[in-house]
């Protein structure tokens, strides 16, 4: 199942809910599981909020976006175990790969699981009921159909409970499905370029730097293959030809403090890896967005972010940006830095933006063009634009809090 | 010249409330007393407001016969609710209100992107404490009442069908809205 299209049902004691589709929602909304093309939002909603925004969720931090929009075609009950099926369901979906509205599947995935935030598989229980409730009610329309489940309950399946064509791949971590469907798993990238703050406010309008970056260029070392242990039993596919991942493509933010209360930004100050949208200390004065290829082939990518706040009103002629696009090596990292005004003393939240795509793209040139302009709404509409596009486009926000001297 | 509530004083307030019983009382006994002309009473015209869709069908009646005691109500409403929306200014749209601001709340209508038929409500409350239960919207003659789910994080989402009643009532401009 390392190619074509694959159909995703999430395994219930009802019997199997097949996700019918997924739509990236506005930003600003919290994400929901409806019925069937409905507005009837299932009570699981609020859970499915939680595991989908970053910085607690799974999905955002995979996906790059913090709202969607399920469609299921049988309710979801309470409990958690439909995380591994949805989580799958939007990595498909990310790698253009998900069959939706009854499209034809090339494969048909089976899942039940609990996903914790580093990707560890749980146990759920009751996997006999809904492997016989899929047995007695479902006729999946390709086989094998390839049923995931937690390894802590493997040992709960009786001998001959699967229905005939199921073929069962017990689990413990998310990546390991992520390699059995061929999707990839993101490759650690050892930390970015030596600090090199270019502080203070840009000028009215953008600062574009063009990137065309080789690993020598910027201190990477070429990252190492990740093999993750598979069971004896599963079938291993051979690795897929090496292809654009835009999942590759991973978004990292620093925090830099100064060194001392009067110094500013411009001493030599400490940086410290942070997650985007985790709450963090005081005294930070910028921020660097950095995007590092992790996979093994070139991307174009567009990096822009914007400290963001009610003083853009009243300093108009200045502004906190920074923005980079260009294409990117396997192994490059290009990177943003945005500090705020000096004199702000208030909370302020620095928002980035990055769009992936395969090659040069002059649709997306043209959004950045005007973008120093943009109001927050306009953002917004740009940002959804972007998707409407049909490229990856992660959307985050940090809270930065200055000294408060 | 108005004057506030808080400002009556102790006995102002007592007076007041008795003067609004008086009234409310004599309402209700010269609808009782077989008076077709007599308008309802404050409390029936609430227990219309709360009740389900037969009591807003009267109420709709009723205020088509007496226009002002759409006043009545909203000054009812004022009272009871944790925020409440004015009208949008006509100057400040020319199409169907996407946002409303007032007090205690903002309120947004955003179109699905994955059905265009359908919208998602969201409402920001300003304390993200205060829990409403019910949406509350007067538009013409009609009463739309929308159950809330609870916040979280001071934010309550609906999604509906964009031509359902709730969706019309906050597009237009004129509606008044109250969350309870």
């Amino acid at each position: 199942m390392t190619t074509g299209r694959v159909r995703v049902v999430v395994a219930t004691t009802e019997g199997p809910a097949e996700i019918r589709r997924i739509t990236a929602e506005d930003p600003s909304l919290r994400s929901v599981i409806c019925l069937a093309g409905t507005s009837q939002a299932l009570p699981i909603s609020n859970a499915y909020d939680a595991f989908v925004r970053a910085p607690t969720g799974m999905i955002e931090r995979a996906v790059g976006h913090p709202a969607f929009r399920v469609d299921v075609d049988r309710p979801i009950g309470d409990g958690e175990s439909w995380q591994l099926g949805l989580y799958l369901a939007h990595r498909l979906k990310a790698a253009g790969r998900l069959a939706e509205d009854g499209a034809p599947a090339d494969g048909v995935l089976w899942a039940t699981g609990r996903v914790d935030h580093d990707g560890r598989i749980g146990s759920v229980g009751r996997i006999d009921v809904k492997l016989r409730r899929s047995g007695e009610s479902w006729r999946p329309e390709a086989a094998p159909v390839l049923a995931i489940v937690p390894v802590a309950d493997r040992e709960q399946i009786e001998e001959g409970a699967a229905p005939a064509g199921f073929e069962l791949l017990p689990v413990d971590q998310v990546d390991m499905v992520i390699q059995h469907l061929g999707l990839g798993i993101p490759r650690p990238v050892r930390a970015g370029p030596p600090w090199r703050f270019v502080g203070g406010l840009a000028a009215a309008g953008v600062v574009a730097i063009v990137l065309v970056l080789s690993p020598a260029d910027v201190g990477i070392e070429p990252p190492p293959a990740v093999e993750a242990p598979l069971p004896a039993s599963t079938r291993v596919a051979s690795p897929p030809t090496a292809a654009f991942e835009p999942m590759a493509l991973r978004l990292a933010l620093e925090e830099k403090h100064a060194q001392t209360s009067d110094a500013g930004c411009a001493g030599a100050g400490t940086l410290a890896a942070v997650e985007p949208g985790a709450e963090t200390v005081a005294g930070v004065c910028a921020l660097r967005w950095s995007v590092a290829n992790t996979g093994a082939v070139s991307a174009h990518v567009w990096l822009y972010a914007v400290v963001e706040g009610a003083f853009r009103e009243y300093a108009s002629r200045t502004r906190s940006s920074g923005y980079a696009a260009g294409r990117l090596e396997p192994g490059a990292v290009a990177s943003v830095t945005v500090a705020p005004p000096s004199w702000l003393r208030r909370a302020a939240t620095v928002r980035a933006i990055l769009v992936v795509a395969a090659g040069e793209r002059p649709q997306i040139d043209q959004v950045f063009t005007d973008i120093d302009l943009a109001s927050a709404d306009d953002l917004d509409r740009k940002v959804a634009g972007l998707i409407d596009l049909g490229v990856h486009v992660v959307d985050r926000r940090h809270r930065l809090i200055p000294s408060l001297r | 010249m108005s004057v506030g509530w808080r400002d009556l004083g102790a006995n102002g307030q007592a007076l007041a409330e008795a003067v609004y019983t008086a009234l409310d009382r004599t309402a209700e006994l010269r609808t009782a007393g077989g008076d077709d002309e007599a308008p309802p009473s404050s409390s029936t015209l609430w227990a219309w407001v709360m009740g389900g869709a037969e009591t807003r069908d009267r109420l709709a009646a009723t205020w088509r016969r007496y226009p002002a005691l759409k006043d009545d109500v909203a000054a009812l409403l004022d009272r009871a609710a944790v925020a409440s929306l004015p009208r949008v200014a006509a100057a400040a749209t020319e199409d169907a209100v996407a946002r409303r601001i007032g007090t205690g709340a903002a309120i947004r209508l955003l179109p699905s992107r994955a059905t265009p038929d359908q919208t998602y409500v969201v409402i920001t409350l300003d304390d993200p404490d205060r829990t409403p239960g019910q949406l509350i919207a007067v538009t013409g003659d009609d009463l739309v009442v929308q159950r809330l789910d609870p916040p979280v994080d001071g934010t309550i989402q609906v999604l509906t069908e964009t031509a359902s009643d709730l969706v019309r009532a906050l597009a237009d401009a004129e509606t008044r809205v109250w969350l309870l």
